[in-house]
C-alpha cells in the first residue's frame, strides 16, 4: 500500500504539496521556474512594490504561465494600517482573498510585531480575507491570532534569511497541539533536514524562501527541501517509537544457539 | 493637464483622466496590478469612474520576488 499525502486546506486552497515556495531572493526568474518546477510546489509568495518600466509585469506573466496559486505579501509593513492597505492592493492585484501577512516591528531582526499583526489580523479577516498570519513562535500570540480569525496561523522557526533551523521545537509543538487552524512553519529553515523536522513536529506544511533562492544550486535544493517536506509529513503519520534509555533489542532473544567460548 | 504624485514622482496626465485612462496612458496590462489614490485602494470595477485630481497621490503597484 502506497503512503499518499493527503491534501492540506490552506485559506480557499487545497495543496497537496505542503511546501509553500517564496520567490524572494531568488537571482532571476529563469531560477524561480527552475525551483518551482523542482520543488512541484503549488503555491509561492510574492510581495507588491512600485511598478517599474523596466521590470515590466515579468513575474507575473512567468506565474500565470505556470500551474501554481499566488500568495500576496505584505512584506516591508510596520504598521497594521500599511498592511491593511497592502492585502487590499494584493487582492486587487492578484484577485485572491488570500494574504500572507507580514507586520514586522525591526528592520534588523524582521521579527513580528504581534499588537501590530493582531490588530491586522482582526480588520482583515472582517473584511474577508483569508489570513495567513507570520509570527513570533510564540503558543500564547499563536492562539490569540487564531481567535482573532486567522485562517492559517505560520510561526517562525528563527528569523527571516537566517537558516538557523527551528530554535525553539517544543514551542512549535505547542504551537501545533493546541491549534484547530493549519500551522505553517515559515522562515529559518536553512536546509533540508530543517524541513523534514518542522513536518514531524506537526506543522501542516512548510514556507521557505532564502534556503532554496539563495542556495549555491537553487533547483537541487528546491528538490531537496520538498522530498524532506514529503519525508517529514509522512515519518509524523508513522509514528516515531517512543525515546528509551536503554537498548532494546530488535532480534529476537528465543532461539539463541549455545557456542563455546 | 494637471500633475499628480505617481509612485513618489510627478507625472503630468490630462484633466479629467481615469485610472483607466492612466492605465492605458503607461501602456500597462491591467492584470495583476493595484493602485491606490491617496492611500485608498481603488477597485478595478471603478477605474473607469474614478477621475484624477491635481497633486493625487497615485501608489501603482506590481507584484514582484517576496518570501
Amino acid at each position: 500500500m502506497e503512503a499518499t499525502l493527503e491534501p492540506v486546506k490552506l485559506g480557499s486552497l487545497s495543496l497537496t504539496s505542503r511546501l509553500i515556495l517564496g520567490t524572494g531572493g531568488a537571482p532571476s526568474n529563469q531560477i524561480i521556474k527552475e525551483i518551482i518546477v523542482a520543488s512541484k510546489a503549488q503555491l509561492v509568495t510574492v510581495a507588491l512594490r512600485r511598478y517599474e518600466p523596466r521590470a515590466a509585469n515579468s513575474l507575473y506573466d512567468l506565474l500565470r504561465t505556470m500551474e501554481v496559486s499566488i500568495l500576496p505579501n505584505t512584506a516591508g509593513c510596520f504598521t497594521a494600517k500599511e498592511a491593511v492597505v497592502t492585502a487590499k492592493m494584493g487582492r486587487e492585484a492578484l484577485e485572491t482573498n488570500n494574504i500572507k501577512l507580514e507586520v514586522l516591528a525591526s528592520d534588523k531582526n524582521l521579527l513580528p510585531d504581534p499588537y501590530e499583526l493582531l490588530d491586522a489580523t482582526e480588520l482583515l479577516a472582517m473584511d474577508g480575507f483569508n489570513v495567513f498570519a507570520y509570527t513570533n513562535d510564540d503558543p500564547v500570540v499563536a492562539r490569540t491570532l487564531e481567535q482573532a480569525g486567522a485562517a492559517v496561523v505560520m510561526p517562525l522557526g528563527a528569523p527571516i534569511g537566517t537558516g538557523l533551523g527551528i530554535r525553539n521545537p517544543h514551542n512549535i509543538e505547542m504551537i501545533v497541539a493546541q491549534a484547530s487552524v493549519p500551522i505553517v512553519l515559515d522562515a529559518g529553515i536553512g536546509s533540508a533536514s530543517d524541513a523534514a523536522i518542522a513536518m514531524e513536529l506537526g506543522c501542516d506544511a512548510v514556507l521557505v524562501a532564502s534556503a532554496i533562492t539563495r542556495a549555491k544550486e537553487p533547483h537541487k535544493m528546491a528538490r531537496a527541501i520538498a522530498l524532506a517536506t514529503e519525508a517529514g509529513y509522512l515519518s509524523r503519520r508513522g509514528g516515531r517509537i517512543p525515546k528509551r534509555e536503554w537498548a532494546l533489542a530488535s532480534s529476537p532473544n528465543d532461539g539463541l544457539a549455545e557456542f563455546d567460548g | 493637464m494637471i500633475e499628480i504624485i505617481l509612485n513618489g514622482s510627478a507625472y503630468q496626465v490630462p484633466e479629467l483622466t481615469t485610472i483607466d485612462g492612466l492605465v492605458e496612458q503607461i501602456g500597462l496590462q491591467k492584470k495583476g496590478v493595484a493602485i491606490a489614490v491617496n492611500s485608498e485602494v481603488i477597485p478595478k470595477s471603478n477605474w473607469t469612474e474614478k477621475s484624477l485630481l491635481s497633486q493625487d497621490k497615485v501608489e501603482l503597484l506590481t507584484i514582484t520576488q517576496g518570501g
